[in-house]
Protein backbone atom coordinates (compact mmCIF):
# COMPACT_ATOMS: atom_id res chain seq x y z
CA UNK A 1 0.00 0.00 0.00
CA UNK A 2 1.37 3.58 -1.26
CA UNK A 3 1.48 6.36 0.99
CA UNK A 4 -0.90 8.14 -0.73
CA UNK A 5 -3.71 5.05 -0.55
CA UNK A 6 -2.74 4.51 3.05
CA UNK A 7 -3.90 8.17 3.49
CA UNK A 8 -7.04 7.90 1.64
CA UNK A 9 -7.96 4.97 3.93
CA UNK A 10 -7.55 6.82 6.64
CA UNK A 11 -9.58 9.69 5.57
CA UNK A 12 -12.49 7.56 4.81
CA UNK A 13 -12.22 5.81 8.14
CA UNK A 14 -11.94 9.09 10.07
CA UNK A 15 -15.31 9.96 8.06
CA UNK A 16 -16.97 6.83 8.50
CA UNK A 17 -16.23 7.15 11.99
CA UNK A 18 -17.59 10.95 12.11
CA UNK A 19 -20.71 9.40 9.91
CA UNK A 20 -21.46 7.16 12.42
CA UNK A 21 -21.01 9.57 15.25
CA UNK A 22 -23.49 11.99 13.92
CA UNK A 23 -26.09 8.88 13.48
CA UNK A 24 -25.38 7.90 16.83
CA UNK A 25 -26.03 11.61 17.80
CA UNK A 26 -29.38 11.25 15.91
CA UNK A 27 -30.53 8.16 17.40
CA UNK A 28 -30.39 9.12 21.16
CA UNK A 29 -31.60 12.68 20.88
CA UNK A 30 -35.39 12.62 21.13
CA UNK A 31 -36.44 13.86 18.16
CA UNK A 32 -38.29 17.20 18.44
CA UNK A 33 -41.98 17.32 18.48
CA UNK A 34 -44.43 18.31 15.61
CA UNK A 35 -45.07 22.21 15.79
CA UNK A 36 -47.74 22.04 13.18
CA UNK A 37 -50.94 24.03 14.02
CA UNK A 38 -53.99 21.39 15.46
CA UNK A 39 -56.82 21.46 13.10
CA UNK A 40 -60.13 22.19 13.73
CA UNK A 41 -62.34 18.72 13.64
CA UNK A 42 -66.35 18.71 13.05
CA UNK A 43 -67.76 20.07 10.19
CA UNK A 44 -67.33 23.17 9.18
CA UNK A 45 -69.10 25.30 6.64
CA UNK A 46 -68.85 28.73 5.54
CA UNK A 47 -71.11 31.39 5.62
CA UNK A 48 -71.18 34.77 3.06
CA UNK A 49 -72.05 37.76 4.41
CA UNK A 50 -72.14 41.45 2.49
CA UNK A 51 -71.93 44.66 3.80
CA UNK A 52 -72.21 48.25 2.00
CA UNK A 53 -68.83 50.17 1.44
CA UNK A 54 -69.83 53.66 3.36
CA UNK A 55 -67.01 55.56 0.54
CA UNK A 56 -67.37 53.70 -1.86
CA UNK A 57 -70.80 52.54 -1.63
CA UNK A 58 -69.28 48.98 -3.15
CA UNK A 59 -70.65 45.99 -1.86
CA UNK A 60 -68.21 44.24 -0.16
CA UNK A 61 -68.28 40.55 0.05
CA UNK A 62 -67.25 37.87 2.97
CA UNK A 63 -66.86 34.70 3.52
CA UNK A 64 -66.35 33.28 7.24
CA UNK A 65 -65.48 29.83 7.88
CA UNK A 66 -67.89 28.47 10.32
CA UNK A 67 -65.98 25.63 12.84
CA UNK A 68 -67.78 23.26 14.71
CA UNK A 69 -68.52 24.63 18.49
CA UNK A 70 -69.37 23.08 21.62
CA UNK A 71 -73.35 23.89 22.25
CA UNK A 72 -73.66 25.77 25.39
CA UNK A 73 -74.50 23.84 28.44
CA UNK A 74 -74.93 24.19 32.49
CA UNK A 75 -73.81 21.51 35.12
CA UNK A 76 -72.77 20.82 38.57
CA UNK A 77 -69.41 19.85 39.87
CA UNK A 78 -67.91 17.69 42.63
CA UNK A 79 -68.48 21.50 44.90
CA UNK A 80 -72.22 22.06 43.49
CA UNK A 81 -71.28 24.85 41.58
CA UNK A 82 -72.97 25.24 38.39
CA UNK A 83 -70.64 25.33 35.88
CA UNK A 84 -71.26 26.62 32.32
CA UNK A 85 -70.05 27.27 29.06
CA UNK A 86 -68.66 30.59 30.69
CA UNK A 87 -66.58 28.86 32.80
CA UNK A 88 -64.46 27.68 30.00
CA UNK A 89 -64.79 30.51 27.89
CA UNK A 90 -61.06 31.91 26.76
CA UNK A 91 -59.87 28.66 28.25
CA UNK A 92 -58.24 25.52 27.04
CA UNK A 93 -59.63 22.50 28.40
CA UNK A 94 -59.68 18.63 27.84
CA UNK A 95 -63.35 17.01 28.34
CA UNK A 96 -64.17 13.57 28.90
CA UNK A 97 -67.52 10.97 29.76
CA UNK A 98 -66.90 8.14 32.22
CA UNK A 99 -69.34 7.06 35.71
CA UNK A 100 -67.70 6.35 39.10
CA UNK A 101 -69.20 2.74 39.24
CA UNK A 102 -68.01 1.91 35.74
CA UNK A 103 -66.40 -1.55 35.68
CA UNK A 104 -64.44 -1.13 32.07
CA UNK A 105 -62.13 1.58 30.77
CA UNK A 106 -62.84 4.38 33.30
CA UNK A 107 -59.91 3.62 36.23
CA UNK A 108 -57.36 3.88 33.16
CA UNK A 109 -58.96 6.89 31.60
CA UNK A 110 -58.85 8.07 35.66
CA UNK A 111 -55.02 7.49 35.63
CA UNK A 112 -54.20 9.02 32.41
CA UNK A 113 -56.24 11.97 33.36
CA UNK A 114 -54.48 12.47 36.13
CA UNK A 115 -51.23 12.57 34.06
CA UNK A 116 -52.56 15.65 32.31
CA UNK A 117 -53.97 17.30 35.20
CA UNK A 118 -50.52 17.10 37.06
CA UNK A 119 -48.91 18.37 34.10
CA UNK A 120 -51.28 21.43 33.49
CA UNK A 121 -52.91 22.17 36.91
CA UNK A 122 -50.65 25.62 37.99
CA UNK A 123 -52.09 26.31 34.17
CA UNK A 124 -55.25 29.28 35.32
CA UNK A 125 -56.16 28.92 31.79
CA UNK A 126 -57.25 24.91 31.96
CA UNK A 127 -59.66 23.49 32.90
CA UNK A 128 -60.75 19.16 32.63
CA UNK A 129 -64.17 18.90 32.57
CA UNK A 130 -65.01 15.02 33.29
CA UNK A 131 -68.88 14.66 32.45
CA UNK A 132 -70.44 11.81 34.74
CA UNK A 133 -73.20 9.64 31.82
CA UNK A 134 -74.70 8.27 35.53
CA UNK A 135 -75.76 11.41 36.98
CA UNK A 136 -78.53 9.74 38.95
CA UNK A 137 -76.26 7.62 40.91
CA UNK A 138 -73.34 10.05 40.88
CA UNK A 139 -75.03 12.87 42.89
CA UNK A 140 -72.32 16.06 43.89
CA UNK A 141 -71.57 14.50 47.13
CA UNK A 142 -70.30 10.88 45.54
CA UNK A 143 -68.38 13.50 42.71
CA UNK A 144 -66.89 14.87 45.65
CA UNK A 145 -65.92 11.73 47.72
CA UNK A 146 -64.38 10.16 44.00
CA UNK A 147 -62.62 13.34 43.30
CA UNK A 148 -60.97 13.56 46.90
CA UNK A 149 -60.12 9.86 46.61
CA UNK A 150 -58.40 10.42 43.32
CA UNK A 151 -56.71 13.21 44.96
CA UNK A 152 -58.29 15.76 43.34
CA UNK A 153 -58.57 18.73 46.46
CA UNK A 154 -60.45 21.15 45.06
CA UNK A 155 -62.72 21.91 41.97
CA UNK A 156 -60.13 24.82 40.40
CA UNK A 157 -59.01 22.78 37.55
CA UNK A 158 -60.82 19.44 37.57
CA UNK A 159 -65.13 19.61 37.33
CA UNK A 160 -66.54 16.30 37.88
CA UNK A 161 -69.89 16.75 36.34
CA UNK A 162 -73.19 15.81 37.23
CA UNK A 163 -76.70 17.31 35.64
CA UNK A 164 -79.62 16.22 33.72
CA UNK A 165 -78.96 12.77 32.01
CA UNK A 166 -80.46 13.88 28.40
CA UNK A 167 -78.36 16.84 28.38
CA UNK A 168 -75.21 15.05 29.04
CA UNK A 169 -75.89 12.22 26.25
CA UNK A 170 -76.86 15.24 23.93
CA UNK A 171 -73.99 17.56 24.33
CA UNK A 172 -71.50 14.29 24.11
CA UNK A 173 -73.09 12.84 20.89
CA UNK A 174 -73.88 16.31 19.39
CA UNK A 175 -70.84 18.97 20.93
CA UNK A 176 -68.24 16.40 22.08
CA UNK A 177 -69.12 13.92 18.76
CA UNK A 178 -68.07 10.84 21.23
CA UNK A 179 -70.30 7.97 22.39
CA UNK A 180 -72.00 8.26 25.39
CA UNK A 181 -75.54 6.42 25.67
CA UNK A 182 -77.23 3.19 27.62
CA UNK A 183 -76.54 0.02 26.65
CA UNK A 184 -78.02 -2.97 28.75
CA UNK A 185 -75.54 -5.24 27.18
CA UNK A 186 -72.51 -3.18 28.58
CA UNK A 187 -70.71 -4.02 31.93
CA UNK A 188 -72.61 -1.27 34.53
CA UNK A 189 -75.31 -0.66 31.66
CA UNK A 190 -73.88 2.19 29.88
CA UNK A 191 -71.38 2.97 26.82
CA UNK A 192 -68.65 5.66 26.80
CA UNK A 193 -65.78 5.84 24.41
CA UNK A 194 -62.63 6.74 25.93
CA UNK A 195 -61.94 9.64 24.21
CA UNK A 196 -60.52 12.87 25.28
CA UNK A 197 -61.48 15.63 23.34
CA UNK A 198 -59.15 19.28 23.52
CA UNK A 199 -61.05 22.32 23.61
CA UNK A 200 -59.63 25.47 22.79
CA UNK A 201 -60.49 29.01 23.93
CA UNK A 202 -63.66 29.85 21.45
CA UNK A 203 -64.99 26.28 22.06
CA UNK A 204 -63.71 24.39 18.93
CA UNK A 205 -62.89 20.94 19.14
CA UNK A 206 -58.79 20.47 18.14
CA UNK A 207 -57.92 17.27 19.05
CA UNK A 208 -59.08 13.96 20.01
CA UNK A 209 -57.01 11.25 21.95
CA UNK A 210 -57.79 7.92 23.21
CA UNK A 211 -57.69 8.09 27.10
CA UNK A 212 -56.82 4.27 27.40
CA UNK A 213 -53.36 4.78 25.50
CA UNK A 214 -50.18 6.40 26.96
CA UNK A 215 -49.05 6.72 23.85
CA UNK A 216 -52.13 9.02 22.72
CA UNK A 217 -51.97 10.99 26.36
CA UNK A 218 -48.53 12.08 25.69
CA UNK A 219 -49.79 13.25 22.48
CA UNK A 220 -52.40 14.97 24.19
CA UNK A 221 -49.84 16.15 26.69
CA UNK A 222 -47.51 17.66 24.10
CA UNK A 223 -50.67 19.45 22.23
CA UNK A 224 -51.81 21.49 25.17
CA UNK A 225 -49.14 24.25 24.79
CA UNK A 226 -50.22 24.93 21.26
CA UNK A 227 -53.35 26.71 22.45
CA UNK A 228 -52.70 27.46 25.67
CA UNK A 229 -51.20 31.44 25.43
CA UNK A 230 -52.87 31.63 21.97
CA UNK A 231 -56.14 33.33 22.24
CA UNK A 232 -56.11 34.44 18.56
CA UNK A 233 -57.46 32.65 15.98
CA UNK A 234 -54.32 32.11 13.11
CA UNK B 1 -5.64 -1.24 13.54
CA UNK B 2 -7.55 0.39 16.90
CA UNK B 3 -8.90 3.13 14.46
CA UNK B 4 -10.74 0.10 12.13
CA UNK B 5 -11.83 -1.09 15.99
CA UNK B 6 -13.16 2.41 17.17
CA UNK B 7 -14.84 3.15 13.79
CA UNK B 8 -16.40 -0.56 14.26
CA UNK B 9 -17.60 0.14 17.87
CA UNK B 10 -18.83 3.61 16.45
CA UNK B 11 -20.85 2.22 14.39
CA UNK B 12 -22.55 -0.55 16.80
CA UNK B 13 -23.53 2.25 18.95
CA UNK B 14 -24.76 4.04 15.39
CA UNK B 15 -27.36 1.52 15.50
CA UNK B 16 -27.82 0.09 18.28
CA UNK B 17 -27.25 2.67 20.84
CA UNK B 18 -30.28 4.13 23.08
CA UNK B 19 -32.44 1.72 21.32
CA UNK B 20 -33.65 -0.37 24.18
CA UNK B 21 -35.09 1.97 26.38
CA UNK B 22 -38.61 0.86 26.19
CA UNK B 23 -38.28 -2.35 27.72
CA UNK B 24 -40.77 -2.64 30.09
CA UNK B 25 -39.81 -3.49 33.57
CA UNK B 26 -40.72 -7.01 33.42
CA UNK B 27 -43.06 -7.99 36.65
CA UNK B 28 -41.88 -11.26 38.04
CA UNK B 29 -43.37 -14.18 36.52
CA UNK B 30 -40.21 -15.70 35.28
CA UNK B 31 -38.79 -15.46 38.42
CA UNK B 32 -41.38 -18.64 39.73
CA UNK B 33 -39.14 -21.26 40.05
CA UNK B 34 -41.57 -23.84 39.74
CA UNK B 35 -43.18 -24.53 36.44
CA UNK B 36 -46.40 -26.07 37.20
CA UNK B 37 -46.87 -22.19 39.18
CA UNK B 38 -45.41 -20.64 36.59
CA UNK B 39 -47.34 -22.16 34.15
CA UNK B 40 -50.58 -21.50 36.06
CA UNK B 41 -48.95 -17.80 36.83
CA UNK B 42 -48.74 -17.19 32.51
CA UNK B 43 -52.57 -18.16 31.95
CA UNK B 44 -53.38 -16.34 34.97
CA UNK B 45 -51.85 -12.79 33.83
CA UNK B 46 -53.86 -13.02 30.55
CA UNK B 47 -56.71 -12.90 32.30
CA UNK B 48 -55.85 -10.87 34.94
CA UNK B 49 -54.87 -8.23 32.17
CA UNK B 50 -58.57 -8.80 30.71
CA UNK B 51 -60.61 -8.78 33.59
CA UNK B 52 -58.92 -6.97 36.61
CA UNK B 53 -56.57 -4.41 35.12
CA UNK B 54 -58.42 -2.29 33.85
CA UNK B 55 -59.08 -1.34 37.84
CA UNK B 56 -56.22 -2.64 39.42
CA UNK B 57 -53.92 -1.41 37.00
CA UNK B 58 -51.18 -4.08 34.88
CA UNK B 59 -48.89 -3.51 37.64
CA UNK B 60 -51.32 -4.33 40.36
CA UNK B 61 -50.56 -0.42 41.82
CA UNK B 62 -54.30 0.62 42.06
CA UNK B 63 -55.47 3.44 41.33
CA UNK B 64 -54.82 6.39 44.26
CA UNK B 65 -57.46 6.00 47.29
CA UNK B 66 -60.44 4.64 44.56
CA UNK B 67 -59.02 1.31 43.65
CA UNK B 68 -56.91 -0.70 46.10
CA UNK B 69 -53.34 -1.99 45.42
CA UNK B 70 -52.57 -5.88 44.61
CA UNK B 71 -49.30 -5.32 45.04
CA UNK B 72 -47.87 -5.93 48.12
CA UNK B 73 -50.83 -5.54 49.80
CA UNK B 74 -51.76 -7.13 52.97
CA UNK B 75 -55.10 -7.54 52.67
CA UNK B 76 -54.43 -10.28 50.31
CA UNK B 77 -51.88 -11.59 52.44
CA UNK B 78 -54.11 -11.99 55.62
CA UNK B 79 -56.50 -14.25 53.49
CA UNK B 80 -56.41 -16.44 49.81
CA UNK B 81 -59.62 -17.62 50.91
CA UNK B 82 -61.50 -14.10 51.36
CA UNK B 83 -59.45 -13.05 47.56
CA UNK B 84 -61.10 -15.63 45.71
CA UNK B 85 -64.27 -15.32 46.84
CA UNK B 86 -64.17 -11.43 45.87
CA UNK B 87 -62.53 -12.40 42.51
CA UNK B 88 -65.75 -14.73 41.94
CA UNK B 89 -68.48 -12.51 43.86
CA UNK B 90 -66.80 -9.19 43.90
CA UNK B 91 -66.93 -7.07 47.28
CA UNK B 92 -69.24 -3.75 48.37
CA UNK B 93 -68.64 -1.78 51.48
CA UNK B 94 -65.29 0.12 52.56
CA UNK B 95 -62.15 -2.44 53.19
CA UNK B 96 -58.55 -1.02 54.86
CA UNK B 97 -55.49 -1.85 53.10
CA UNK B 98 -52.14 -1.01 54.05
CA UNK B 99 -53.89 1.20 56.35
CA UNK B 100 -55.90 3.41 53.85
CA UNK B 101 -59.48 3.19 53.37
CA UNK B 102 -61.20 2.38 49.96
CA UNK B 103 -64.85 2.13 49.27
CA UNK B 104 -65.32 1.52 45.22
CA UNK B 105 -67.22 -1.83 44.61
CA UNK B 106 -66.07 -4.48 42.52
CA UNK B 107 -68.21 -6.46 40.10
CA UNK B 108 -68.55 -9.50 40.85
CA UNK B 109 -67.02 -12.07 37.61
CA UNK B 110 -69.93 -15.23 38.07
CA UNK B 111 -68.43 -17.06 35.11
CA UNK B 112 -64.85 -17.65 35.85
CA UNK B 113 -64.46 -21.82 36.42
CA UNK B 114 -62.70 -22.81 39.55
CA UNK B 115 -59.36 -23.21 37.07
CA UNK B 116 -59.60 -19.80 35.80
CA UNK B 117 -59.96 -18.54 39.60
CA UNK B 118 -56.81 -20.50 39.81
CA UNK B 119 -54.85 -19.38 37.52
CA UNK B 120 -55.78 -15.85 38.62
CA UNK B 121 -55.10 -16.34 42.33
CA UNK B 122 -51.35 -17.86 41.44
CA UNK B 123 -50.70 -15.02 39.78
CA UNK B 124 -51.14 -12.19 41.78
CA UNK B 125 -49.75 -14.28 44.74
CA UNK B 126 -46.82 -14.73 43.06
CA UNK B 127 -46.18 -11.57 41.62
CA UNK B 128 -45.41 -8.13 42.88
CA UNK B 129 -43.95 -8.91 46.43
CA UNK B 130 -46.28 -12.34 47.04
CA UNK B 131 -44.86 -15.59 47.21
CA UNK B 132 -47.82 -17.98 48.18
CA UNK B 133 -46.72 -20.89 45.58
CA UNK B 134 -49.12 -22.61 43.41
CA UNK B 135 -53.03 -22.56 44.01
CA UNK B 136 -54.76 -25.09 42.49
CA UNK B 137 -58.43 -25.35 41.00
CA UNK B 138 -59.20 -28.14 43.83
CA UNK B 139 -58.28 -25.80 46.53
CA UNK B 140 -60.49 -22.69 44.59
CA UNK B 141 -63.16 -25.58 45.37
CA UNK B 142 -62.31 -26.09 48.86
CA UNK B 143 -62.23 -22.12 49.51
CA UNK B 144 -65.96 -22.18 48.19
CA UNK B 145 -66.99 -25.31 50.72
CA UNK B 146 -66.17 -23.19 53.38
Amino acid sequence: MSLKQKIIVKNSFSLFSFLGLILFLWNCTSKPQNDAALPYLGNKHTEKSFEIDQTSSDTVYRVDTVYHKIAPFSFYDQEGNLITNEEVEGKVYVADFFFTSCPTICPIMKKQMLRVYESYNHEPDFKILSHSIDPTYDTVALLKDYSLRLGIEDASTWHFLTGDKERIFEIGQTSYLTTAMEDKNEPGGLLHSGAFVLIDQEGHIRGVYDGTKEEQVDKLIADIPKLIGKNDKS
Amino acid sequence: MIKVNLFILTLIFAFFGCRNKEEKSGISIQDIKDLKTRQYAIHGKVLYDRLCANCHQQDGTGLRRLIPPLAGADYLKQDIGRTIHIIKYGLEGDITVNGVNYNQPMPPNPQLTPLEISEIATYIYNVWGHKEGLITARDVEEYFKD
